[in-house]
């Protein structure tokens, strides 16, 4: 078993891994790399997924991870155990997500304006008129701000005000993209 | 002029030839052809092929089952293994080392089947099923809905004209179609000529080397696209009432702007940022030394 | 029984997720009970939010992206002659996709440290911005770990040229000469205009494409 797998496997599974993480935080504070992979390795799987979910797009995804533990690298010494080390890369990446989309020109948090009219991108042929898509694929048909709110708060358990901090929109706008974002899965799953 | 003619005449010969292709193989293949193999298969099981040579047609259906029709030559034998739940493997093996000689086949499959399709120079013909399919110099023909795509060709042609929310397409010096309703879309050539006339298309990356690529549709509100090449043309043929965002760039080519009776936003002998109507897309268009081409049809 | 008057949007989807005060729970479950309509309303909210919960967006492979991290970490460091340590031990005999991924992860460092050039620079000791030939320079460096790798990988797709057919591989080694052509030109415009983003971008977009059209080709044997 490699070095790195050895010391996940010791955080994972055996009795005294609070203590051997708190060691190997400790260890990746004061600059040991080697450390860090293994904080990396026991959590990117969750990092990862919530990138994914929140951006919809695989390749992207897989760019805001590596963001995401650059900076978890570069801001790790402000870490104090306030909070679980999970949490605090879970909302590290939320942060960087959502900062990344801001410096891009692009308009990051698009909303779903008119839940009627949602723009399914549906001209052209659709030969499966009553195939429903699955969760994942409804997910990226959302616009991407409500998109975010949706994942944020149903999937990874943020409150309205805690997204309205995070991503600077208002809390009752959270509020109403979320309802308007299940009621457009609601339809895209053909529910 | 010349150049929407002629894109327009390429997709529609192509649209032509793949509904033409798709009404035969469809309405008389599968039923004439003789049974192979078929086995109960759930929906969502993954199966993996490999097709050497010849002729493969995948067709979703609502079945919980995968029914094989068609023929393999005498110099090879068919490799079936697998179960409903963890899914089949399907290959075609020369029993000797003579030269492969072509199979035809027809699967039949659940829609949420995960494909993996690998040949040399087959044809291969895909209806309502996704995954990923790969061939070196054969051709490969998607339709129908899928929930992803994955498309792959060292060489040969790929023919897109799905609905699906991701589909990704990779070929070098082939010709790639991308038609139907995908949203998002990362397509590429070599040296091969990219056609895309999708409408629905909310994220597109599309990218060449020395290929050219044409664009002839639409652009659907608050798409993002990009476009680069290093010598191919990117020749954009957009409706007058487009409303995006442009900005244009080349380091040694030229940009030939369409839209000559608006005033660009910012204009040099190698950029160019327009917006036409509210300006409610992004599309961004990077090239080396080929020409960039903006035309209002 | 059918009902004239049912829950607000509020009611409904409060009831769904359980955010609605004792009070109000107790009005909107007092309805459900007997509203069908308003019942299968709930219900259908409830399922969209269970099946986002339960779905998994895919567990790709991602200790590839490990090499890379590693990477832009050791050069936000102050520079050791051992920071760049190269791969782990047992990479070459990690199989030929592997390898390729991380040709792949070469070609992401590349981008990312170009797309960031404007926003991130290496600090000087004394924490002045260096200048543009210091950011330059940290692209190229990420330029050698990306030709490191892509020198790695072809000597690995070597091997695989044996299965390959003729066809295959002329039309690999074609496109490779397409690519680096313009890869070679790319850099070489780069050199003279160091601060073009959109050259940049391109010199990226290339890199990105040689990596894939060599994953491509391990496929072919």
């Amino acid at each position: 078993m490699s070095r790195v797998n050895e010391k996940v496997a010791a955080v994972q599974g055996d009795d005294g891994a609070a203590a051997r993480l708190d060691a190997i935080v400790q260890r990746a504070q004061s600059g040991d790399v080697d450390a860090f992979e293994a904080v990396y390795r026991a959590h990117v799987s969750a990092i990862h997924a919530l990138c994914r979910r929140m951006c919809g797009d695989d390749r992207e995804a897989r760019d805001l991870v590596q963001d995401v533990f650059v900076r978890a690298w570069e801001r790790l010494r402000s870490f104090r155990g306030q909070s679980t080390l999970a949490t605090w890369l879970h909302r590290l990446a939320v942060n960087v997500v959502l900062e990344t989309w801001r410096a891009s020109k692009r308009e990051a948090l698009r909303m779903i304006d008119d839940p009627e009219g949602l723009a399914f991108g549906a001209t052209g042929r659709n030969t499966n008129a009553d195939v429903a898509m699955d969760i994942a694929a409804a997910l990226t048909r959302l616009p991407r701000g409500s998109r975010t709110v949706f994942v944020l708060h149903d999937i990874e358990g943020y409150s309205h005000d805690e997204i309205a901090s995070m991503t600077g929109i208002a809390t009752g706008t959270s509020r109403t993209q979320l309802f308007r974002a299940r009621r457009a899965l609601v339809t895209l799953l053909r529910l | 002029m010349l150049a929407e003619r002629r894109v327009v005449a390429l997709i529609a010969i192509s649209a032509l030839i793949s509904l033409a292709a798709r009404h035969v193989n469809a309405q008389g293949a599968a039923a004439n052809e003789p049974l192979l193999r078929a086995r109960a298969l759930r929906a969502g099981s993954p199966v993996k092929m490999f097709v050497p040579s010849g002729s493969v047609r995948l067709i979703g259906w609502d079945r919980d089952s995968i029914d094989v029709r068609g023929q393999i030559p005498a110099s090879a034998q068919l490799l079936f293994g697998g179960s409903d739940s963890a899914g089949y493997k399907l290959v075609v093996e020369q029993r000797d080392e003579s030269a492969t000689k072509a199979s035809r086949l027809v699967i039949h499959m659940p829609r949420k089947s995960q494909i993996s399709i690998k040949t040399a120079d087959a044809l291969v013909e895909v209806t309502d099923v996704g995954g990923w399919f790969y061939t070196v110099s054969g051709r490969i023909r998607i339709d129908g809905a899928m929930a992803s795509l994955d498309v792959e060709a060292m060489s040969g042609d790929i023919d897109l004209d799905a609905t699906t929310p991701w589909a990704r397409a990779k070929t070098g010096k082939g010709h790639l179609v991308v038609r139907g309703s995908p949203q998002d879309v990362d397509a590429s050539t070599i040296g091969g000529t990219l056609d895309i006339a999708a409408a629905s298309i909310m994220h597109g990356r599309f990218t060449s080397v020395t290929g050219d690529i044409h664009y002839a549709s639409t652009i659907a509100p608050h798409a993002l696209f990009e476009f680069s090449t290093h010598s191919g043309t990117v020749d954009l043929l957009l409706p007058h009432d487009v409303s995006a965002r442009l900005e244009l760039s080349t380091v040694d080519g030229e940009i030939d702007n369409g839209f000559t009776q608006l005033r660009p936003a910012a204009a040099g002998v190698h950029n160019l940022q327009l917006s036409l109507g509210s300006g409610a897309a992004d599309v961004t268009v990077r090239t080396f030394k080929g020409t960039v081409r903006l035309r209002a049809r | 029984m059918t009902h004239t008057v049912h829950l607000t949007e509020d009611q409904l989807q409060g009831a769904a997720d359980a955010s609605l005060d004792a009070e109000q729970m107790r009005v909107a479950y007092g309805h459900l009970a007997t509203c069908e309509s308003c019942a299968a309303d709930v219900a259908r909210l409830r399922t969209v939010m269970t099946r986002a919960r339960e779905a998994n967006p895919g567990a790709p492979s991602l200790d590839g992206l490990w090499p890379a991290i590693r990477s832009r970490i050791e050069e936000s460091k102050v520079v050791r002659p051992d920071a760049f340590a190269g791969p782990a031990a047992g990479a070459r005999s990690r199989p030929p996709w592997l390898a390729i991924g991380s040709v792949a992860l070469a070609a992401t460092l590349f981008v990312a440290a170009l797309a960031q050039m404007q926003g991130w620079r290496p600090r000087s000791s004394d924490g002045s911005q260096p200048s543009a030939d210091v950011a330059f320079a940290s692209a190229a460096d990420s330029t050698r770990v990306y030709e490191d790798e892509s020198r790695r990988l072809l000597n690995d797709l070597e091997m695989q040229r044996a299965m390959m057919g003729p066809s295959a591989s002329a039309s690999l080694n074609g496109d490779l000469a397409i690519i680096d052509r313009s890869i070679a030109e790319q850099k070489e415009a780069l050199v003279r205009d160091p601060h073009n983003v959109a050259l940049q971008r391109l010199l990226a977009a290339s890199y990105r494409e040689k990596v894939e059209l060599l994953r491509r080709a391990n496929n072919a044997g």
